[in-house]
């Protein structure tokens, strides 16, 4: 067989047309900068259809906070394989440090951005450092002893959290202040968060560091023995991940201008919810949290304004319903569906 | 592929919410009710919601107000991001005139600022925290109580009934303020230590979380300071086991006060009847109350079982409805324009004496748009049920304060 | 300022009867926790759902049969076997490779349970006078409340047939074997998956008994399962995966830890110490006081 025939057999499996050259496949970023584009001039698009129809719009903006978060959290989670539902820390933190440098002191919070990322990151470190150790479902329950405790402090550490009443900052509009009169900017402010935890995410992917977070993923011991520093690596993309996670905080607090410990730190509204968006939409790929927020995010809204206020509760026993269903249907997430579903579609050659 | 199916997942999204907009009517006064209807609070929730339904349905039935229908659209909300959609959703979607609520004083704080964005009149009948009307929002009014209300009256059945009867002048009670932790229980603490720290008495507060598994220690502390007067702000899980736990450990400070619940023949059958008895309770018009001071509150609870099937659980609903009736009154005065500006302003003309409405409130709203001509009443375990001991304009006749000296 | 509160050393004995007492509790909570993460390695974080359902099970039989609750416990606890059995067949069974996935679907069933009973009861907190919620006994001048030391009793008795169960029967070796290694059960003849759903049965069974128990202490309220999860993780990892005796001596631990800082720091504190301390053990001793030493660094992977 000349070697034209192996290269066609070999391309078999991936319904390739026959021309295809080996390189084709190698994944650049550069090659994702349209992909990435496209994506966000959709989601742009969205953003301009919308820009009247407030209630969607804040469906939109929402799916666009929590997309962004769950991309982060991807980070560490996804491409990583460390499951912590503790990222609403990092989200807690980024929103009071937002909210007390701006009430407080004056300062934008576009500069308060900073001291966020650093802040939640040195946290990260310090609290994930000793329970790296620990495996699978360990990990998440240390992680949501960890969460306990930080409830604990925010309702404790009434000066800087405001306690159970929680931390509300004056409403003085201005783009310095990252308070705005149209609804719409808040919407094309949280696209500019996805879309800069995109690029993080795409860049990392593509990295070395990438390559010892997946590796750590997959076999942690094989990892080691290859001479991949797990330690630090798990601390790198934690660091990273929880970063992100604290921006996303910052940019909360002045959309809602008023936050408390249960609605920044509880389990379900955010830690595990960030983690779910992320599974449900596709664990370690890139764009797979984004989609799955898209999904699940208006989708709870959207229940909790059409069926809670008629039957209390009724809401969220349809999410239960469709998370049972979403984990034993959905394992790769809709990402995964998609391109099995898209894999068996294309004509095989 | 990636943009079809976004763009589709949105389309689908917008055209089966549009499906299922409340149905408007010709001619209807709308008015949007956000509450918590899931989680924790989802009881208090859903019953000022009733409240509000059954205030509605009244109006409705003597012919409206300026002849048009009444129409009450809930929207559920417990906690600010929540908030600010369930405005977007009866502003926008809804196309509610007025918005009501709140129950939590926080989701109250974002959704009267999300109305201010809409232009609409958030009409507050109760949420607590004082600063939601000194905030200096141009769009917000408080027809009900802030924590004050029950701070008011706690500190004022003790300085006036409670020390005469312990026998010690008010500069000298020993008070132990047990709350459960959360913005709730916390500002009425708060407002009791302020208002009895201002009369010299010696405050104590102390906090726990409402879903503690035991609350004995709590229990064992307070003992151990030997309080005149012990008073609970909780929920009713915490404040239950608080209860059954003072029974258990044989505690009887001199005087016991329960803020906003603990009258329930549920709380009967938590606690029994014995150790109730002289316990005394701070809420609003139930039963068993001066019809002069509170005209047509025994018939307004009935008419809440008989539409509902069950009591009402949250006693501060009816607060509710009464600020339901405050609202139909501006609505009244301003000829049917909804406007901020012109509720606002209708409000603010208003001058109605105590006893006009069903709880025994008038109205007449201070410089921050809170309601002053109202309070909360003092009610006592007598036998099987509560009934009212202060302010004496509200008690029954024959009806006094029973012994609260315990042996 | 307040007044000055004697936080004395009398009340030492109190508060430590008040720790072995809520130890109970805790035992008694978290050894079906303990069965169902020990064995089949899942993080069941609806456990405490099927507490909430033994407490609503408990108040259905009081209300309509007039059943006190420790009688009713007889209906209630099989009938939370089989329903836990019922929802691993179909839920858990299938996601058997994937655990982040049962995780999720455990969340969503407790999404689901929880407001299933909110939407049928409406939140209404519902109590129960029984003979037994009123009774404290006096035991060297130390105060002890009935219903708490019942709890107590049942926790001893519940953990010791637990153990014997899986010492002496052929079934319950069978699950020993299965928490051990899978595989190797396998291979010598045991139906894991049954095995799997039978245990699983047998944690949420412990459970309801649990909730039915406690329903003369508290106020129901379809929330109140959280109340109790949380806590019953800790003591199932503060005493070692797979060992019935250190669940049981982690809920006394946990107790005792309680009772000791609600009294003497703050009770509001309480629950964020016992999470502290839970991290501590986890740091230095993560396989727990009684588990296997190196159980929390075997993944999930390496048991499928």
């Amino acid at each position: 067989m000349s070697n034209l025939d192996l290269a066609q057999s070999g391309h078999m499996h991936a319904g390739a047309s026959t021309k295809r050259r080996a390189t084709d496949d190698i994944w650049t970023v550069s090659k994702e900068l349209p992909i990435f584009i496209g994506v966000v001039a959709a989601i742009a698009l969205a953003i301009y259809l919308l820009s009247g129809q407030f209630f969607y719009l804040n469906l939109l903006t929402m799916a666009l906070l929590f997309g962004g978060l769950a991309v982060s959290w991807n980070i560490i989670g996804g491409f990583g394989g460390q499951f912590s539902i503790a990222h609403s820390v990092f989200f807690a933190i980024g929103a009071y440090t937002a909210g007390n440098l701006y009430k407080h002191f004056d300062i934008s919070p576009w500069i308060s951005i900073l001291p966020a990322m650093v802040l939640s990151a040195a946290v990260a470190a310090v609290v994930s450092w000793p329970v790296f150790r620990l495996r699978g479902p360990f990990f998440a329950i240390a992680t949501m002893a960890l969460t306990e405790v930080a409830i604990a402090f925010a309702m404790h550490w009434k000066t800087v959290t405001g306690g159970a009443s929680g931390l509300t900052i004056p409403y003085r509009a201005g783009l310095e202040n990252m308070i705005f009169t149209q609804r719409w900017a808040y919407a094309a402010l949280f696209l500019g968060y996805l879309a800069a935890t995109l690029v993080v995410s795409i860049v990392i992917l593509r990295s070395r560091l990438g390559y010892y977070l997946q590796a750590v993923r997959d076999n942690d011991k094989a990892a080691e023995a290859s001479g991949i520093p797990i330690m630090r690596t798990k601390l790198k993309g934690m660091a990273i991940s929880a970063a992100l996670t604290g921006v996303g905080g910052v940019f909360f607090m002045m959309y809602v201008r008023i936050v408390e410990p249960a609605g920044l730190l509880s389990l379900f509204d955010v830690g595990v919810k960030i983690a779910l968006i992320a599974l449900i939409g596709g664990i370690g790929t890139i764009y797979g949290p984004l989609l799955g927020a898209l999904i699940l995010v208006p989708l709870d809204y959207w229940l909790r304004a059409f069926i809670g206020s008629a039957i209390p509760g009724g809401n969220l026993i349809v999410l239960g319903i469709i998370l049972i269903l979403g984990s034993l249907y959905m394992k790769k997430g809709v990402f995964g569906a998609l391109k099995q579903g898209y894999a068996a579609w294309r004509p095989k050659r | 592929m990636k943009k079809l199916i976004k763009a589709s997942v949105l389309a689908a999204l917008v055209s089966a919410g549009m499906a299922t907009i409340a149905v408007a009517q010709e001619g209807t006064i709308k008015i949007g009710a956000i509450t918590p209807n899931t989680g924790g609070m989802a009881v208090l929730g859903n019953d000022l919601a009733n409240w509000y339904e059954l205030a509605a349905d009244e109006v409705n039935a003597k012919g409206g107000v300026l002849g048009k229908k009444v129409q009450i659209i809930r929207g559920d909300a417990t906690n600010a991001q929540e908030a600010i959609a369930a405005v977007d959703k009866l502003a926008t979607v809804d196309n509610v005139d007025i918005i009501s609520g709140t129950i939590a004083s926080f989701i109250s704080q974002a959704a009267s600022e999300a109305a201010v964005n809409y232009n609409k009149m958030y009409w507050e009948t109760n949420a607590l925290a004082v600063d939601l009307t000194t905030r200096g929002l141009p769009n917000f009014l408080r027809t009900g109580p802030s924590a004050a209300y029950y701070a008011m009256q706690a500190a004022q059945v003790s300085k006036e009934k409670l020390a005469a009867e312990i026998g010690k002048p008010v500069n000298e009670l020993k008070i132990w303020v047990e709350h459960e932790d959360s913005n709730y229980g916390t500002s009425i603490a708060t407002e009791v230590d302020r208002l009895m720290k201002a009369e010299g008495a010696t405050v104590q507060v102390a906090g726990h979380k409402a879903s503690a598994v035991d609350l004995t220690d709590s229990i064992l502390r307070a003992q151990q300071a030997n309080p005149d007067i012990f008073i609970i702000s909780g929920y009713v899980v915490d404040t239950h086991l608080l209860l059954r736990t003072m029974r258990e450990r044989n505690f009887k400070p001199a005087a016991t006060i329960v803020i906003g619940l603990g009258d329930s023949p549920d709380t009967l059958k938590a606690v029994g009847a014995e150790y109730l008895q002289g316990i005394l309770v701070v809420t609003f018009p139930r039963q068993a109350i001066n019809q002069k001071y509170a005209p047509g509150s025994d018939e307004v609870n009935k008419a809440y079982v008989d539409k509902y099937k069950v009591p009402s659980i949250g006693n501060a609903g009816i607060n509710g409805y009464v600020g339901m009736q405050i609202l139909f009154k501006a609505i009244e005065a301003t000829n049917g324009d909804m406007s901020v500006e012109a509720l606002m302003a209708a409000a603010k003309a208003m001058d109605l004496p105590m006893g006009s409405f069903t709880t025994g409130y008038g109205v007449k709203f201070d410089e921050n748009m809170q309601n002053t001509r109202g309070q909360a009443v003092t009610y006592q375990w007598q036998g099987d049920s509560t009934t009212v001991v202060w302010p004496q304009e509200a008690v029954l006749d024959g009806v006094s304060m029973i012994k609260l000296a315990r042996p | 300022m307040g007044f000055h509160t004697d936080i004395a050393m009398d009340q030492f004995f109190n508060v430590v009867a008040l720790g072995l007492l809520l130890g109970g509790t805790y035992a008694l909570v978290s050894v079906g926790l303990n069965l169902i993460f020990g064995v089949i390695r899942i993080v069941n974080f609806s456990q405490g759902e099927f507490l909430m359902l033994g407490m609503y099970g408990a108040y259905l039989g009081y209300t309509t049969m007039g059943l006190d609750p420790y009688a009713g416990a007889f209906i209630v606890v099989p009938a939370l076997t089989v329903l836990g059995m019922i929802i691993y067949w179909l839920v858990m069974r299938p996601l058997q490779n994937e655990p982040m996935m049962q995780v999720f679907a455990s969340f969503g069933l407790l999404l689901l349970i929880q407001n299933i009973v909110l939407a049928i009861t409406g939140g209404v907190g519902m109590s129960m006078n029984t003979p037994f919620s009123q009774i404290t006994l006096t035991i060297a001048g130390i105060q002890f409340s009935a219903t708490r030391l019942i709890i107590l009793l049942a926790s001893m008795v519940a953990a010791g047939a637990l153990g014997l169960y899986l010492a002496k029967t052929t079934f319950g070796q069978a699950i020993r074997a299965v928490a051990q290694d899978r595989k190797a059960a396998q291979l010598m003849g045991i139906n894991v998956e049954r095995t799997f759903m039978w245990s699983f049965g047998i944690g949420t069974g412990l459970a309801g008994l649990a909730g039915v128990l406690l329903t003369p202490i508290y106020t129901l309220s379809p929330q109140i399962g959280g109340n109790f999860v949380m806590a019953a993780f800790a003591v199932v990892v503060l005493g070692g995966l797979g060992s019935v005796l250190g669940a049981f001596v982690g809920g006394f631990i946990v107790g005792l830890t309680e009772a000791f800082a609600g009294y003497y720091i703050d009770p509001e504190l309480k629950h964020a110490v016992i999470f502290i301390v839970f991290i501590a053990v986890l740091l230095i001793r993560p396989s727990g006081l009684f588990g296997q030493a190196g159980a929390e660094e075997v993944g999930l992977r390496e048991q499928s």
